[in-house]
């Protein structure tokens, strides 16, 4: 068997809005648009695995958080329908995925191998969060690549940054390994936000996608998120892994969660210069689209 | 005017799992024998305040007048699907989140087919319920602090005890949050943290004297040195309410670990 390889990393922000504001035929809710440049962005995603053509699209979401150990989707299928608890009134989507249970076995394995508590997720009524669907959808609205999600474990918040990024790691080089070991060909993608701090009432509740209410958080929590992407587009990852813990304590940064560490460490920390696809706020937080591409050492600013 | 009843009770699915573990089943019928006495002291309706119900743009009202469904934990999905068909009381949804928009609250009524129902309304439903009373279900806004939430508790009672119907306000929330990070045994089940115990039978023995003040001073203590669930929110839902105050004794009617954590059924 070819070795697996990881073909490429995407940090994939998952606010339903986007689904909402794209108006597939998957999700119930109707609008008026919104968000186009995030949207937009994801475009350049589409396309590109389109182009690839990816064995598995692999998923480290935020939203199915567990407190005992790293899990992974180990069912042949998952379906139904996923309403978002947060914002149900812009998102109640009908989704159906493929899993592939033998590279998430392989990653429970190898995950625990390297020490980690890890657990099979083999309900296969389990309702898959609204994180890992939008991420999902965002990147491949015809789901026709099988994929893997992977949970949070909580020890970022259980315990403090450095263990929860440690564990993150680890996590990261046993799904290395484990596609490796496969054969697969694969595409990551880190679901997460980058600054965080929100809004704490909607804006406009007649119309949820009305730009003109649409800002960032504050000036400050902007000048981090630009921060943090310039060394992403500069290739600096190691600049950048210094002062994430930073990031997370000063913006309420949502890659504490450790999808974004995760990603990077299964791509070996990377120094090359990922390509940003476009920044949006989604009530005032700060989300991205950016590539880390293996094969080539451009990028910097679609 | 007689104080409303009202309770805490945990809200994790090993609760509904009873022979897995002595610790276990006597936190099931605690709370089973809760919505006993609920019934038997006339209360037809019971509303839901659990921290397994997040919203972070205002307070959210479950609106959907028959909601059912079949969910299942995002942690501990091995214990089984949780199937669960709720009798909501609309009209008081309604007139809660009509109570919340006057005082300049942001509300907003869930009526939604698939809506994910936490596991903790489910498992305390299960057992105080089982067909005997109407729900409703109000949202833990992460936003809202201690006070601002004891005072949107208190516009909702004020609205609620205008149409009669005789309510117990329920708190599903854990105590301490220290949760075991590895599998265990739960037939070993117990606290993470020996000061874990000692603080969660110190607030609990407070709130069993009637002493909600010296309770109240120690929560933000306790809060940082347990882990405490939501910070002890829960128990502002209660004190707005009407249901905990100063000098209103409880009844300690069980207490102890699920994976770790603190939990306990206290009523009212």
């Amino acid at each position: 068997m070819v070795p697996g390889k990881i073909l490429g990393g995407w940090l994939a922000p998952h606010p339903p809005h986007l689904v909402y504001g794209e108006n597939p035929p998957q999700n119930a809710p109707r609008s008026r648009g919104g968000w186009e440049p995030l949207r937009w962005a994801y475009d350049a995603c589409r396309a590109k695995l389109k182009e690839q053509k990816p064995d598995v699209i692999l998923v480290h979401s935020p939203h199915w958080q567990t407190v005992v150990g790293h899990h992974v989707s180990c069912v042949p299928e998952l379906s139904g329908v996923s309403v978002d608890p947060i914002f149900p009134h812009l998102f109640r989507y009908k989704f159906n995925m493929k899993c592939d249970v033998e590279l998430a076995s392989a990653i429970h394995d190898e995950a625990r191998g390297l020490g980690l508590v890890a657990k099979k997720m083999t309900n296969p009524k389990f309702r898959v969060d609204y994180g890992t669907i939008v991420s999902l959808h965002m990147m491949n609205p015809d789901w026709d690549i099988p994929v893997v999600a992977i949970s949070a474990n909580n020890s970022p918040y259980f315990y403090d940054d450095k263990v929860g990024q440690d564990e993150m790691t680890k996590l990261g080089e046993a799904t290395k390994r484990a596609i490796e070991k496969t054969g697969r060909r694969a595409v990551l993608a880190a679901s997460n936000t980058l600054s965080h701090f929100h809004f704490s009432r909607e804006p406009n509740q007649e119309l949820p996608e009305d730009m003109s209410k649409e800002h960032v958080f504050s000036q400050a929590q902007y000048e981090w998120d630009v921060k943090v992407l310039n060394l992403m587009t500069a290739g600096k990852t190691k600049e950048l892994m210094e002062i994430l813990p930073q990031f997370m304590r000063e913006a309420f940064a949502e890659v504490k969660a450790g999808s974004l560490t995760w990603m990077l460490s299964a791509m070996g920390f990377p120094e090359i210069k990922a390509k940003l696809h476009g920044y949006g706020t989604v009530i005032g937080t700060g989300n991205a689209v950016v590539e880390w591409d293996p094969a080539t050492v451009g990028g910097s600013h679609a | 005017m007689h104080k409303p009843l009202g309770a805490i009770v945990p809200g994790l699915p090993q609760v509904l799992a009873p022979s897995l573990s002595a610790g276990y089943a006597e936190l099931a019928k605690a709370t089973a024998a809760v919505g006993d006495r609920l019934h038997a002291e006339g209360v037809r309706r019971i509303v839901y305040f659990s921290t397994q119900w997040i919203s972070v743009l205002g307070h959210s009202f479950q609106a959907k007048k028959k909601l059912e469904g079949l969910h299942v934990d995002e942690n501990w999905y091995e214990l089984g699907d949780l199937p669960f068909s709720f009798d909501v009381d609309v009209d008081c949804a309604k007139a809660m989140a009509a109570a919340a928009v006057q005082a300049g609250y942001q509300a907003r009524l869930i009526d939604y087919d698939d809506f994910p129902v936490d596991t903790g309304t489910i498992v305390a439903d299960r057992l105080l319920n089982r067909g005997r009373f109407t729900t409703s279900m109000v949202s833990c806004c992460v936003y809202s602090d201690y006070e601002d939430t004891a005072k949107l508790a208190g516009l909702l009672a004020a609205a609620l005890a205008k149409d009669g119907v005789k309510t117990a306000y329920v708190a599903v929330t854990g105590l301490s949050g220290r949760y075991f990070t590895t599998e265990i045994d739960p037939r070993e089940d117990h606290l993470s943290s020996p000061e874990d115990d000692k603080w969660n039978k110190r607030m609990l023995e407070l709130l069993e004297k009637g002493r909600l003040a010296e309770a109240e001073k120690l929560i933000p203590e306790y809060a940082g040195a347990c882990k405490v669930d939501m910070g002890l929110k829960a128990l502002s839902f209660l004190k707005g309410a009407g249901v905990a105050a100063q000098g209103r004794t409880g009844t300690l009617h069980a207490y102890g670990a699920l994976y770790g954590t603190g939990a306990a059924v206290l009523s009212f």
